[in-house]
């Protein structure tokens, strides 16, 4: 019997709030208006965070605080005698953009004798996952997935089938995507632009029981479908996600969408038209976080957990490929 | 996981050795070194001013002389711009090729893709940097940089339509990249994957490496007691992974088997190794598990062997900490002095290398090994090939960060 995997920590760190006000934040969160990028305020990494850093990239800190905030909720604490049963998975589409632009900047004014190997070392995509690995003793099954708007959704489904297969007792799991100036010139997506992260300790039912944590959610099923015309593949994951899950499309209660533009987003309401009672209505990350890309399946989860109910989570990229979760609160 | 059987039926290798998967073992067995003096860029200031550099006109650089026999990419003008994009094009093309896998006859949804990439499209990164300095504006640089540039490209190219995915856990990402995509076939989620890594030598790459002191100055001598570091390379390794059995019943070339896989993280620090080798250690230890070898039945490891100080003491400890005194009775060699570090090609290109060295029997040497270290005292294959009957090899990869995966591989004979 395929294990269950229930949801005993939530860390969000997004525009709408941080921690315990994130769900508040998100009841009382109107529609970004203008083209202004929504950025995370009131945000210190000290305030999450044990040890002291001499630099961190913006994105490290928001993986270091997610997980920090998940992990306490979960009532995990970093343990040598387990670590190597815990693991972390997360996603970004960018990674540490700001830092890469410093040292790159730098590196073209003074030449590379004098290039900073602090800057460097800041800035590898994996280098928040790696710095959370080792703050929180977390060396089990380890990935930074780039698969840009899928990053956070594909760095969930490793953790799943990781749990799954009895490789990890535990997993920290989600995505992480900060505002950059390089970021802003890449992006295809409609503005506004957003930032954050959002962090979840996975584990299977029986382990979440054997040391009586709560649960907060269900992840029920997770499917994945490749580069499509337009919707075809979302109609595709999405019938599959269901399927595994054994829940009749009449039984969801939302469905929540992370997408890096506005052209993706018609594409999904068109692709869960068949699969899902139309009265539901898609209700885009996007339009209360700013685009997050890599972070946007990660940030959907969080909101889509805040109701009770059954949600379909869908991530759709630029080629129509796409990750569905279904997902009980 | 399901127990299914993964069988390897298709590699593309490009790097500084081969534009193709046998110009590079050739290479290898003949114990020929790519690495020469850097072209592409200005290397003034680096600790070393050679890597392993694809040659030009080799890696689709000078187009239309190699373009991948993709479909859509017959105009020339629609070659990819960034060398990662092209390296990982020209092998994945490859791959797909030598797997003899026609998507016009099967079902495309049910072919996945998983890249790897430590750097993304490092070269446009370099030029947007510079363009933007200039006052320019390089918005098409910075898209080209995306981490998943390369795998859109090959998903959109090939026609891939089954799962997609991009994984950048540093130097053991090619390695990932296909236990990752093996567990998707396991899953049931595709019938076929094309899995591996690709990047490119970059200014700010090599410049970062260099301050790391993670470049020696003078040659790259894994295992050797006057090693100082690693010399980089550039290129792609990608290979086809399906289920056994359906590979068989179409015939497909069986190359070999990936019988098992981990990775994990040392947890221990961003950018030195941990030196009792724990991590390494464990990801043997899990990775033979999930394949149901035991120490003994290894006959070759394709070490990480990056010629870094602390790193081949810390592989050689992990090594024995497993195998015993097996350690001590088999070949293990690193090809980092002949193709340069390929970052995360490096993994997937090093499992092919073990795929080659079960074939034909023999095991590619560790080149530029001069003088025993006590700390690093294998049987490290020193500058020339050597035959040995190889049924199961194991292939490792570490990066930048901590992380460790180990590949098993068996022939798929049996």
């Amino acid at each position: 019997m395929t294990p269950r995997i229930v949801i005993t920590g939530i860390g969000a760190i997004t525009a709408v709030g941080i921690g315990d006000a994130f769900i508040p934040g998100l009841a009382t969160a109107s529609p970004p208006t203008g083209a202004e990028p929504l950025a995370v305020s009131d945000f210190a990494v000290e305030d999450y965070l044990d040890t002291t850093k001499t630099y961190l990239d913006r994105a490290s800190e928001f993986a270091l605080a997610s997980a920090n905030l998940a992990l306490k909720q979960a009532g995990v604490v970093p343990d040598a005698e387990t670590r190597w049963r815990r693991g972390i998975a997360l996603g970004t589409a960018y990674g540490c953009l700001d830092t890469m632009e410093k040292f790159t900047e730098a590196l073209h004014a003074k030449g590379a004798r004098l290039a900073n190997p602090l800057l460097f070392s800041h800035s590898y995509a994996n280098t928040p996952t790696g710095l959370a690995a080792i703050e929180y003793q977390l060396a089990g099954p380890h990935a930074t997935f780039c698969s840009g708007a899928l990053a956070s959704a594909d760095a969930l489904a490793f953790a799943v089938d990781t749990l799954r297969a009895g490789r990890a007792d535990v997993m920290v799991a989600g995505g992480f995507e900060v505002l950059s100036e390089p970021r802003r010139q890449a992006s295809e997506e409609q503005p506004p632009l957003g930032e954050g992260a959002a962090a979840f300790i996975l584990e299977t039912a029986d382990h979440a029981e054997k040391r009586g944590a709560r649960v907060y959610g269900r992840i029920l099923a997770i499917a994945a479908a490749g580069p499509s015309a337009v919707w075809k593949a979302l109609e595709r994951a999405a019938a599959e996600a269901l399927a595994l899950a054994r829940v009749d499309p009449k039984q969801i209660t939302a469905a929540w969408s992370a997408s890096p533009c506005r052209r993706v987003e018609g594409w999904q309401r068109a692709g869960l038209a068949h699969l899902i009672p139309t009265a539901i209505p898609v209700r885009h990350a996007c339009a209360i976080f700013g685009s997050t890309e890599g972070a946007g399946g990660a940030l959907a989860l969080a909101a889509a957990l805040a109701q009770p109910g059954v949600a379909l989570v869908s991530s759709v990229d630029r080629t129509g490929a796409c990750v569905c979760m279904v997902v009980g609160a | 996981m399901p127990d299914r059987r993964i069988a390897i039926t298709g590699v593309g290798v490009i790097c500084c050795l081969g534009a193709n998967a046998s110009e590079v073992w050739e290479a290898l067995r003949a114990g020929r070194s790519g690495i020469g003096p850097i072209t592409k860029f200005d290397p003034t200031g680096l600790r070393n001013t050679e890597a392993g550099e694809v040659p030009v006109g080799r890696g689709c650089l000078s187009p239309p002389a190699c373009l991948p026999l993709a479909a859509g990419s017959g105009d020339p003008a629609l070659q990819p711009e960034d060398d990662a994009t092209r390296f990982a094009l020209v092998a994945a093309t490859e791959a797909m090729a030598s797997a003899g896998i026609d998507l016009n006859t099967c079902d495309p949804t049910r072919v996945g893709l998983v890249c790897s990439t430590n750097f993304g499209g490092a070269t446009s990164w370099d030029a947007f940097v510079s363009a933007q300095a200039q006052g320019e504006s390089a918005t098409a640089l910075l898209r080209r940089f995306r981490f998943d540039d390369a795998g859109d490209e090959i998903a959109s190219r090939l026609g891939l339509q089954g799962p997609k995915t991009v994984i950048s856990n540093s130097c053991s990402s090619g390695a990932h990249a296909i236990g990752h995509g093996a567990d998707l076939i396991r899953l049931g989620r595709a019938d076929a994957v094309l899995a591996g890594g690709h990047d490119a030598l970059a200014l700010s790459a090599l410049a970062g490496l260099s301050a790391l002191r993670t470049i020696t100055a003078e040659k790259c001598r894994p295992f050797d007691l006057n090693r100082s570091g690693t010399i980089f390379g550039e290129g792609a390794g990608m290979v086809v992974l399906e289920e056994m059995t359906a590979a068989r019943r179409r015939g497909a070339p069986i190359l070999g088997e990936l019988l098992g896989y981990a990775v994990n993280n040392n947890a221990y620090h961003m950018t030195a190794p941990d030196k009792d080798g724990a991590g390494l250690t464990m990801a043997l230890r899990v990775a033979l598990a999930d394949a149901g070898v035991s120490p003994n039945r290894i006959d070759y490891i394709s070490a990480h062997g990056t010629g870094t100080s602390y790193h081949d003491v810390a592989e050689t400890r992990a090594i024995k900490a497993v195998l015993g005194d097996h350690a001590y009775r088999l070949p293990v060699s690193s090809i980092k002095p002949a193709t340069g570090h390929l970052m995360a090609a490096a993994g997937a290109v090093e499992a092919i290398t073990c795929l080659w060295a079960m074939r034909d029997g023999i095991v590619p040497p560790t080149l530029n090994y001069d003088t025993p270290d006590p700390d690093c005292d294998l049987d490290y294959v020193p500058n020339h090939a050597r035959e040995a009957s190889v049924r199961v090899a194991v292939s490792i990869s570490s990066g930048i960060g901590g992380n460790n995966v180990a590949l098993v591989l068996g022939k798929g004979d049996a």
